[in-house]
Order: C-alpha cells, then structure tokens, then sequence
C-alpha cells in the first residue's frame, strides 16, 4: 500500500496529463502497484567480474534502471575471482533479507560442478529473474573464401580429410560456454576441430583478420565495429531468431545446422535461497519492471542484447535445462569425470 | 581533406572550454589512479563509464583517454619516492628511481619522468596522427607464432636483469614463471596449482607481487633499519632540477624509449609493461656503465617513463583504425565507443573527423597538461621523504594495502601481498634480484599461451614457429640477446686475467 501512497503523492503536483495518468492508474488498480516496488533501504548488486567487464556493465545498468523503481539507492560490489565462485560463496553466507543480491551468468551453473563441487550447489540460492541472452556468431574476415556456414564445414571436411583440423578461435577455454557453443553446432555438422581459446574478442579478432585461424566466435555486440566497417563477414548466429542488430545474417537452422539454441550466454539476478518468499516475489517484480525501463532497453539496442525477461519460475527451469545441458558437454570434453 | 587539415580541424573541437576542462579533468583523475597502486587506468575508466553516459561522446571519450595517459605519470611519483609502482607500466622505474632518490636525486627523477612522459607522448601522438591505419594492418600480422617468438625475444633480453649471479637470477625467474602458471588454464580449462582455493582461480594479479616483492618489502627493510637505530632521513644533493650532465644522459633515453613504446604499442596486447621492459634493457645494453643500473641511474628512469607513455598513444592505433583492444584499459575504452554507438575502425576517420582528431588532438593538450601539473609539484613531492620513517612506513603499508584491496575487494590478496612482502623482503637478504620475478610473471603468461595455442593451430609441428618472415627474425633477435652476454662475460674475464686486477667487489 505505501507504493500507492508515494507515488499517489508525487503526482498531486504535475500537470494535468500526469492527473489523468493518476486516475487511470487508480482505475486500474494493479497497475499503480507495476510503477514501483518500493524497498526500505539501499540495495547491494554483486558482480562477479572487474569493473568494466561486460556483466559489469549489465549490473551497473540494472542498478540505473532499478533506483525509480525500488526508490533506493542501488551500489555495485565486484567479487572477482573462481568464475562467479568468490561471488556465489559471499551470497549463500551473507545476509538474507533480500538487500544484497547478485548478477549470474551460465558459466555460474558450471562452477557447482567444477571450481565450487561439493560446496556450491544450485539449489542454494533462488533464480529471482531472467534479463537477457547473449547469442554466439561465428565470423571470417572480409576476403575469405568461406561465404557461409556450409562452406566453412566444406573447408573442415576437406582439412580433415587431409588429417587436420578447423580452428576456431573463441573466448575463454574448453568447458567454457563458448566451446560449448561450437561443440554443439561441430556435433550437428559432424566436423572435428581445435578449439584455439583467447582471452576474448580483442584478441580472437586480430587472429581472424591475419588468417592465423579460419573462423572466430564471440558475441554480437563486441564485433559490431569490425561488422560495419566491413572488415568480417559474419556467417550466422546460434539464435531461434535472426537478431535486430545483424539483419542479414543467417540463423544456425536458416544455414542447415538446426542445433539446440537453449544454449546462450544468459545472464540474470539471484540471491541467497532464504531470502523471504514474499520479498523475493517483490525484487522479482522490480526487476522485470527495470527490466522495461527506457534506459536498459537503450542499454539492451546498443550491446546487441536479446530481452529474456523471465520471472523466477521461468529462469529457474531454463537454468537447470542449461545445467544439464552443460554437464553432458563438460564429460564429453573430459573435463568432468565420474 | 588531408590528414594535416584534419588536425588542426581537431583542435577547434578540443581547444573549446569544455573540452579543455574535461582533458584536465581526466588527466587529474588519471593522477590519482596511477598513484594508487592496485586501482588502475581500466578500472578507473570502468567506473567513469556509468556517470558519462549523458555526456557528449567526443568529450567522455577525451576525458576517459586522459585518464589514461594520466595514470602513467602518476605511477612514476611513487615509483620514485616510496618504491611502489602505482601501475604495471611503472615497475621498471621503481629499479632506478628508487635508487636516485636515496641517492638525494629524487627531484631529477621525477623531472625527467616528467619531461620523458611529455617528449614521448607528443612524439606517440604525431606518429599515432600520420601512421594509424598503416600501422593497424601490420600488427594483425603477428598470431600466435610471431606472439611467442616476441615473448621469447623479451624473455631473452630480461636475462640481462639477473644482477650479480646467473644462478639467483635464473631462481628468479623461474619462480615468476611458477606463479604465472597459478590458476585455471586458458587452453584446457584445468585449474593449476590453485589449491582449492577460489581466489586462485584466475591467476595471482600480477600487481599483488608487484606491491608485495617491492614496496612491502621495502617497508619490512625500513623497519629493520628503524630497529637498528638508523633514522637518517633522504636528504636531497643538490640542485632539485636536472643537472645538465642528467639532461644531457636523458635524451636518448627519452627518445629511444619513445620509439619502443610506440611500436610496441601497436601490438595487441604487447602493452606497456613490456615496452618499459625493453626500453629499460637497451638502455643497460648501451650504456658504458651497465654495471651500475640498479643504482640510481637517470637513463634506467627516462627510457621506461617515456616507453609507457608513448604506448599509450600507440594502442589507440588498433583501437581507432581497427576497432581492436590492445589493453586492458582499451578494451573498457571500446566499450565506450559501442555505449555511444560509435564504430571504431578505419571508416570512423571519414565519418566521424571531428571525434578522431578532436581525441588525438586531446592528447596533445592532455601532455602539455600534465607536464604543467606535474613539474611544479615535484618540489611538493620530495617532501615525502623528509617524513620520517615512523610515520611514512605506516602510511606506505596501508596505501599498499588498501590498493591490493581495490583490485578484487578480496582480503586474500591482502594476505598474498603480505607474503610476497615477507619473500620480498627475504630476498633482498639473500640478494635475489626482484625484478626477474616480476618480469616473468608479466611475460610468462602470455607466452606460454601463445606457445600452446600455436602448437594447437600447427597441430603440434614446431615448424610454425619459424613459417613468417617476422617470427625468424624475432628468434634470431633472441638468439642474439642470450648468447650476448656471455661474450661480454668472456670477453671481461679475459681482460680481468690479463689485468690482474683484485679486491674491488660490487658494492650494494
């Protein structure tokens, strides 16, 4: 009800089109109650990379967004360190009143069963939100002979008939969402290949353009300046969907690759499991809401970021789907044993 | 439009007051953050980006490049004073600043670190106006293969940085090659030598040995002297300014110096720390009394100075013309670039001239800043060392330790530096030389991820090695630096044997 007082109070004041937004609202009812989730003190968003990463970013966005919301100050903590372990370990024992909360990506589904096995678990937190999904796309530079998808799997058939491989140059190393990515869409073509892992785009680009491998993945956004400018060609994207900001560019099943494309970078929010029911329903609701904000949907267009928007049932399944998923390719790698 | 006319188009976009004041702006806040060891130029940026978002592009843009070049003067004051390099870029400056100061020339040290900043910038920055987009397409020539070989050559000519005995130096560096090797591997996804612990897992942050092996290790000697009954504070010798036989033994330094950092600069993610590096090596190589580096000698100051300000300037040359980060701190400056929804690469030169050239011409406003800034607080600075030592290790420790803090916001690495500060400290005991360590962990890296990502490309032929033009020369390069010095070596004991000569051992 105080969300009902506050915001009823803010709009006494203007002017008359804000008058009549007012008694809409009140006519709806349930509609005033959407504007805002008031909360009684500042919140904390933990990050689980540097400042100035991408997920970084997203965090500090989010918290943007989330301030007219929750009319609270929102502070950003990063907690590098054991690919979102450091970060998990801080939440599960911090408080549990719902005020500090964190931002996950997939690669925090594959830490309970690495870097965090038997000591994380996925069940120790609650899965409050989905915000978004980072697609993969593979490239070549402008002069390749390779055109498209099909041609690239020629190129790898043809290299491994004469006893080598196709390499790919992607971020970060086997087991990693990336590899994982390319190993579902080699399984599809039947190619085998080296998996030659960067640190990311900064240095997956330049090995592209000298020829020092023949394809490179990364995601949409950090390729858009070598893509409009010309310098690559981008082959497709493991999306449902072609995606706004790449018009032109083919799908994975568009090309004749129909692969699985539950596997994506996400990223959401979480927190620790005995955060309040009724509080977690609330923060879930303020950051879809934030989620719909003018300033994250810029955020969104200009990253090249697909809208998730899930609430928390629905991200909690995809995640365990993603987990799965996930396992099954980190003991086909080998990474994983038992 | 040619490109002369595009320059002096790009002052009329920096020169407006606004623009003036946010160059200053950023400069100021680059000081700062090259003065604090741990909080470096990416993060700082990284955190500049969320406020910035409402401003006009060009202007955040030039803000957040002087941050960048700030940083790398700030990072020479504490260098020089207190022995803790604020940022990586600086590390080879603490080996000779520190010693001048002791030596009473803190003043020179910090003026010439001053003045080498200024002449490399500018000279980065003109080569930086005519030769981007060039320039851009050789660097994309260097892949693995060439990478490793670099590392090598580099690797090779840090070998001359073992100090008085090859078997201490070899210790050295061996052990900075163990601690690169902490963490979760690139290639096989494996972690190494982490222990179970999660803080391990991505590595040990090269600037936690950095401020643990020199600066808290200067603070656990400070304490043993303060025990002793030692209290004698630094006097400084003579003039504060550089003498003319100082400025006289800078300039070729600076100009050297400027050169390698430049070039080295263009090379994604060769960067700044190695170009100190090597600039710091052909300096000894050069010089008559390679003996004596280590001991407060100017060129070990002016070379490293100006290198890591000029490959400040020659990172942008990937990022502009090709949209390519080279760094860290570029990489964040990229993000930018797509927050404003501007296309670093070479169409951005025509459409976009006044953003271009209003950054580059920045810079050049930027440096003259900064040597105006700074110059007249050199005479503020060397006051630091008249502090006397009960209050100023206190405050060393904890500026130390708060930066070790800001890297991760993680007191492990608290404990780490600490442990490092105790090695450090041993070591300076059992005349182990530090720089090999820190050396070897920068280097280490990324040479042996290149190393292995080479061999993957090859499928396992080591023939890949020597299949481009530029990765023979770089072995031979090598080659050249590791055999030099036991030429030089031989060629001393022959004339030691024929001189005869005794009893003079090297002083500390």
């Amino acid at each position: 009800m105080t969300s009902r007082s506050t915001s009823s109070k803010r709009r006494a004041g203007g002017i008359r089109a804000r008058m009549f937004a007012a008694f809409a609202a009140l006519a709806l009812g349930a509609a005033v109650q959407a504007q805002t989730v008031p909360l009684d003190k500042p919140l904390t968003l933990v990050a689980h990379t540097a400042a100035g990463s991408a997920t970084d970013l997203a965090v500090r966005e989010l918290g943007k967004a989330l301030q007219p919301i929750i009319k609270q100050p929102v502070l950003v903590v990063n907690r590098p360190g054991g690919s979102g372990a450091v970060q998990m370990t801080s939440l599960r024992d911090g408080p549990t009143d719902g005020y500090t909360l964190g931002l996950n990506t997939s690669s925090h589904l594959m830490v309970f069963h690495t870097a965090a096995k038997g000591k994380l678990k996925r069940d120790d937190f609650a899965w409050l939100a989905g915000l978004q999904t980072d697609p993969f796309v593979l490239y070549v530079r402008k002069d390749s002979p390779i055109k498209s998808l099909q041609d690239l799997v020629a190129l790898a058939k043809q290299k491994a008939q004469a006893g080598e491989k196709l390499n790919v140059g992607g971020a970060l190393p086997q087991g990693s969402a990336h590899s994982i990515a390319f190993s579902i869409f080699a399984r599809e073509a039947g190619i085998p290949f080296n998996w030659i892992a960067f640190s990311g785009n900064g240095e997956i680009a330049p090995a592209v353009l000298g020829g020092h491998v023949d394809v490179g993945q990364t995601n949409p956004g950090p390729l858009i300046p070598l893509a409009k400018s010309g310098r690559v060609r981008v082959l497709a994207v493991m999306n449902a969907t072609r995606i706004s900001s790449y018009p032109d560019v083919p799908t994975y099943a568009e090309a004749g690759f129909p692969v699985d494309t539950t596997w994506a970078q996400l990223r959401g929010i979480f927190g620790n499991r005995n955060i309040p029911k009724d509080m977690q329903d609330k923060l879930t609701r303020a950051i879809l809401l934030a989620a719909q904000s003018d300033s994250w949907k810029a955020y969104m267009e200009r990253s090249s970021l697909l809208p998730l928007n899930q609430d928390q049932q629905a991200y909690t399944a995809l995640l365990a789907k993603q987990e799965k998923i996930g396992v099954q390719w980190m003991h086909e790698i080998g990474l994983l044993k038992e | 439009m040619s490109t002369f006319d595009a320059i002096l188009q790009g002052f009329s976009v920096s020169l407006t007051p606004a623009n003036l004041w946010f160059t200053f702006l950023g400069c100021l806040l680059g000081t700062i953050v090259g003065v604090l060891p741990g909080l470096g130029p990416a993060a700082g940026i990284g955190l500049l980006l969320p406020i910035t978002f409402t401003m006009d592009p060009t202007s955040a843009l030039i803000m957040m490049a002087g941050m960048y070049y700030g940083a790398m003067y700030g990072g020479s004051t504490t260098s020089i004073l207190i022995n803790t390099p604020g940022e990586a870029g600086s590390v080879m400056t603490a080996l000779d600043g520190y010693q001048m100061a002791r030596n009473g020339r803190a003043g020179a040290a910090l003026a010439v670190a001053a003045i080498g900043s200024f002449i490399a910038g500018t000279i980065g920055i003109v080569a930086l106006s005519l030769l981007a987009v060039p320039l851009a397409e050789v660097a994309i020539d260097f892949g693995p293969a060439e990478y490793f070989c670099l590392m090598l050559f580099a690797m090779a000519a840090v070998s001359s940085l073992t100090g008085s005995s090859v078997a201490k130096g070899m210790f050295a560096t061996m052990l900075g090659l163990a601690v690169a090797t902490v963490g979760v591997d690139l290639q096989s996804g494996l972690a190494r030598f982490t222990l179970d612990v999660p803080q391990l897992e991505e590595g040990i942050d090269f600037l936690v040995v950095v401020v643990g092996l020199f600066a808290i290790g200067e603070v656990l000697s400070g304490i043993e002297q303060y025990l002793r009954g030692d209290t004698a504070v630094l006097r400084i010798q003579g003039r504060l300014w550089l003498t003319r036989e100082e400025w006289r033994r800078s300039v070729g330094p600076i100009l050297r110096g400027s050169m390698i950092g430049f070039f080295k600069g263009v090379l994604p993610g060769a960067g700044a720390t190695i170009s100190t590096i090597l600039s710091y090596v052909l300096e000894k190589r050069l010089s008559k009394h390679p003996e004596k580096f280590g001991t407060g000698m100017i060129e070990g100051v002016a070379g490293p100075e100006s290198a890591n300000n000029a490959s400040t300037c020659g990172v942008m040359v990937p990022l502009l013309a090709l949209g390519i980060p080279g760094s860290a701190t570029t990489a964040v400056l990229l993000g930018a670039f797509i927050m404003y929804g501007i296309q670093p690469g070479p169409l951005l030169f025509d459409t976009r001239p006044d953003l271009v050239w209003g950054l580059v011409d920045s810079m050049y406003v930027g440096n003259l800043m900064l040597l105006i800034l700074n110059l007249p607080l050199v005479g503020l600075f060397v006051r630091i060392l008249y502090i006397p030592k009960t209050i100023l290790l206190p405050m060393v420790l904890a500026i130390c330790l708060i930066g070790v803090y800001t890297i991760n916001n993680s007191t492990f690495d608290v404990w780490l530096a600490l442990g490092f500060g105790v090695l450090g400290y041993a070591f300076r005991k059992l005349d182990i030389p530090l720089a090999p360590i820190v050396l070897a962990v920068v280097l280490g890296g990324t040479m042996e991820q290149s190393f292995r990502r080479a061999l993957s490309i090859s499928d396992g032929s080591p023939a890949i090695f020597v299949s481009s033009g530029i990765a023979i020369t770089l072995l031979i390069a090598a080659l050249v630096m590791l055999c030099l010095p036991l030429i030089v070596a031989l060629v001393a004991r022959m004339r030691r044997r024929s001189r005869q000569a005794g009893g003079a051992s090297v002083a500390h």
